[in-house]
C-alpha cells in the first residue's frame, strides 16, 4: 500500500517536470525568436530602468546596472509563478473535468517552469557580476541559500493564489494590484539604503525586499546576507504553503465542479 | 462470484454558481442514482440528453465527489476514455502522445516504449514530428484515440462510443473499442444507439432527472425507458 501510494506521487513529479519543460518549449515556438526572449527580456526591462531612473531622474550610481539587474531577475522568478499560478486551475479546466490530477500539479508547473528561466538568467546574472560587476568572493556560497528560500517563497505563494482563485475569481484583479504593490515596494530600482531609516521597517516586511537585499549583500556589497529575514521568510512560507495545500487537498474534487 | 467494485447510494451531484448580484442557483445534476458496478460487467447507461450521465461518469472516474450519498468503491483504478487531453498545440505528435499518456495514467517510459505503435495506428508515422497545431480535426482525434486506447484501467469509462476519423478509420477504431468491452474487462459506456447496448452491454442503467429509474438487463429496461418516452411523447404533445 505504502509502496503503491509512493509510485503514485513519482508520477506525477515526473508530469510536473514533462509538462515544464513542454510548456517552455510551447512558448517559446510561439515566437520567432524563441528561447532568446528568456534573457531579452529582462534585459529590455533593463533598459526601460535605466533610462527612467539613471538618465531621466540621474538617481544611479556606477553600480546601478548590477543593482537593477539583481533585482530584475529575482523579482522577474516570483511575479511570474504567481501571475501565472492565480489561472492555472481555471485554464485547465478542460483538462481536470476529464482525468483527475493533484490540483497543486498546476502551481507547480508554473513554479517550475519559470524556475527553469530564473536559473538560467540567474548564471548570467553571475557571468555578468563576475566579468563586469564586482567580481566574485566567497559569499557567493550563500547563493544556494537564498534560492532555497526564495523557492519556499515562490511556492507557497503560487499554491496559494491558486488555490483560491477559482472560488473568487474576482480576488484575482486584487492580487494582481498585490503585485504590483510589491514591485514597487521591493526595492528592484533603488536599494535599502536611499530609504529613509524611519520607514525602512515597513520596507521589510515585504518578503520580496528582503530578499533582493540578501542577493545583492552576496553580490554586489561582498558581505553575508542577514539570516534573521531569511528564516523569517522560510517560516512564513512554511506556513502559508501547509494552508494553501490544505485548501488545494479538501478541494482537489470539488474544483472540476465550479463553473468558470 | 460477484465482485462489487463501485457502488453507489443514493447520489446527489450540486452545480451552484455564484454571483454577489444575483441570488445564488443550484442545479442538481443528479438527485438519486443507485448502481453497482461489478467486474466484469459491461454497463450501458442510458437516458436523454442532460439527465446526468456524464455527471455520473464524473462521479465514476473519482474526478468529483457527491454532495450526499455514499459511493464505497475497492481500490481501483477507473478513467475516462478522452481524447487530446492536455494537448499543447505547438508541440508536435510526439511530444502531446507523451503527455496525454502521462495524464491517462501511464509512466513516461510506458508511454515512450509504445510511441510507434501509437502512431502507427493513428496513422500519423509521417507527421511525427509536426507541430499538432496544424493537424486537422480528424488526425488530432485520430491521435488521441490511439493514445486512449493504450490505457488498461481497471474500469473504463467511455462517454459515447469514440468512433473517429474519416470512413475507415472509424471502422478501425469502433473494432478496437468493441473488442475492449468484449473482453473480461469492467466497462461503463453511455450511449444512445440500442442495437449496440443490446450486443455489447450485459447490464443497462436508465437515468432520468438524475435519478435511477431502471436497472437490469437490456429487454426489461428498454421496455421501460420506450414506453415512458412514448408516454412523454403523448404528454407533451411533442
Amino acid at each position: 500500500m505504502r509502496r503503491c501510494k509512493y509510485k503514485v506521487s513519482t508520477h506525477y513529479l515526473e508530469f510536473i517536470w514533462y509538462r515544464s519543460l513542454a510548456q517552455l518549449r510551447s512558448e517559446s515556438s510561439r515566437a520567432y525568436l524563441g528561447y532568446l526572449w528568456w534573457v531579452l527580456e529582462p534585459l529590455l526591462h533593463l533598459v526601460v530602468f535605466y533610462i527612467v531612473f539613471a538618465l531621466v531622474l540621474n538617481r544611479g550610481d556606477k553600480d546601478y546596472v548590477q543593482v537593477l539587474l539583481t533585482g530584475l531577475v529575482v523579482w522577474k522568478w516570483i511575479d511570474a509563478s504567481v501571475r501565472s499560478s492565480m489561472d492555472s486551475i481555471s485554464q485547465n479546466a478542460a483538462l481536470i473535468d476529464k482525468v483527475y490530477l493533484p490540483k497543486i500539479v498546476f502551481p507547480s508547473v508554473s513554479v517550475l517552469s519559470n524556475g527553469i528561466k530564473f536559473g538560467l538568467t540567474m548564471a548570467l546574472l553571475l557571468l555578468y557580476s563576475y566579468l563586469f560587476g564586482k567580481g566574485i568572493s566567497l559569499h557567493w556560497v550563500a547563493l544556494p541559500l537564498l534560492i532555497f528560500v526564495q523557492s519556499l517563497l515562490v511556492y507557497s505563494a503560487a499554491c496559494l493564489v491558486a488555490a483560491v482563485s477559482p472560488f473568487l475569481p474576482d480576488i484575482k484583479i486584487i492580487f494582481d494590484k498585490v503585485m504590483t504593490l510589491a514591485f514597487f515596494m521591493s526595492g528592484i530600482f533603488y536599494t535599502a539604503e536611499s530609504i529613509p531609516e524611519s520607514i525602512r521597517g515597513y520596507f521589510l516586511l515585504n518578503p520580496a525586499f528582503s530578499l533582493i537585499e540578501c542577493y545583492r549583500d552576496v553580490l554586489i556589497n561582498h558581505q553575508w546576507p542577514s539570516l534573521m529575514p531569511l528564516f523569517y521568510m522560510s517560516v512564513f512560507s512554511a506556513v502559508i504553503f501547509v494552508i494553501a495545500a490544505a485548501i488545494l487537498r479538501r478541494f482537489d474534487r470539488v474544483y472540476p465542479r465550479l463553473i468558470y | 462470484m460477484t465482485d462489487e467494485l463501485i457502488k453507489l447510494q443514493n447520489v446527489g451531484v450540486c452545480y451552484r454558481s455564484q454571483s454577489f448580484l444575483k441570488s445564488n442557483r443550484e442545479k442538481w445534476a443528479l438527485n438519486d442514482i443507485d448502481m453497482t458496478l461489478n467486474r466484469g460487467d459491461t454497463l450501458g447507461i442510458i437516458g436523454r440528453n442532460g439527465v446526468g450521465k456524464s455527471t455520473l461518469l464524473k462521479l465514476l472516474a473519482d474526478i468529483i465527489t457527491p454532495d450526499r450519498g455514499v459511493i464505497e468503491r475497492k481500490p481501483c483504478r477507473s478513467t475516462l476514455l478522452s481524447l487530446r487531453v492536455g494537448f499543447l498545440n505547438h508541440l508536435n505528435a510526439r511530444e502531446n502522445a507523451i503527455m496525454a499518456g502521462m495524464l491517462l495514467g501511464l509512466s513516461r517510459k510506458e508511454i515512450e516504449s509504445r510511441l510507434d505503435a501509437i502512431l502507427e495506428f493513428a496513422e500519423l508515422t509521417d507527421s511525427a514530428n509536426v507541430p499538432i497545431g496544424t493537424f486537422s480535426t480528424g488526425m488530432s482525434a485520430r491521435l488521441g484515440f490511439s493514445i486512449a486506447m493504450q490505457i488498461d484501467p481497471d474500469v473504463l469509462l467511455l462517454d459515447e462510443m469514440l468512433a473517429v476519423g474519416d470512413a475507415s478509420f472509424k471502422e478501425k477504431s469502433s473494432r478496437a473499442i468493441r473488442q475492449r468491452m468484449k473482453s473480461d474487462k469492467t466497462v461503463v459506456v453511455v450511449a444512445h444507439n440500442e442495437l449496440v447496448i443490446r450486443e455489447l452491454c450485459n447490464k443497462v442503467l436508465w437515468i432520468e432527472n438524475g435519478r435511477t429509474m431502471a436497472t437490469g438487463n437490456a429487454d426489461e429496461v428498454f421496455e421501460q425507458y420506450k414506453s415512458y418516452l412514448a408516454e412523454r411523447s403523448v404528454n407533451t404533445g411533442i
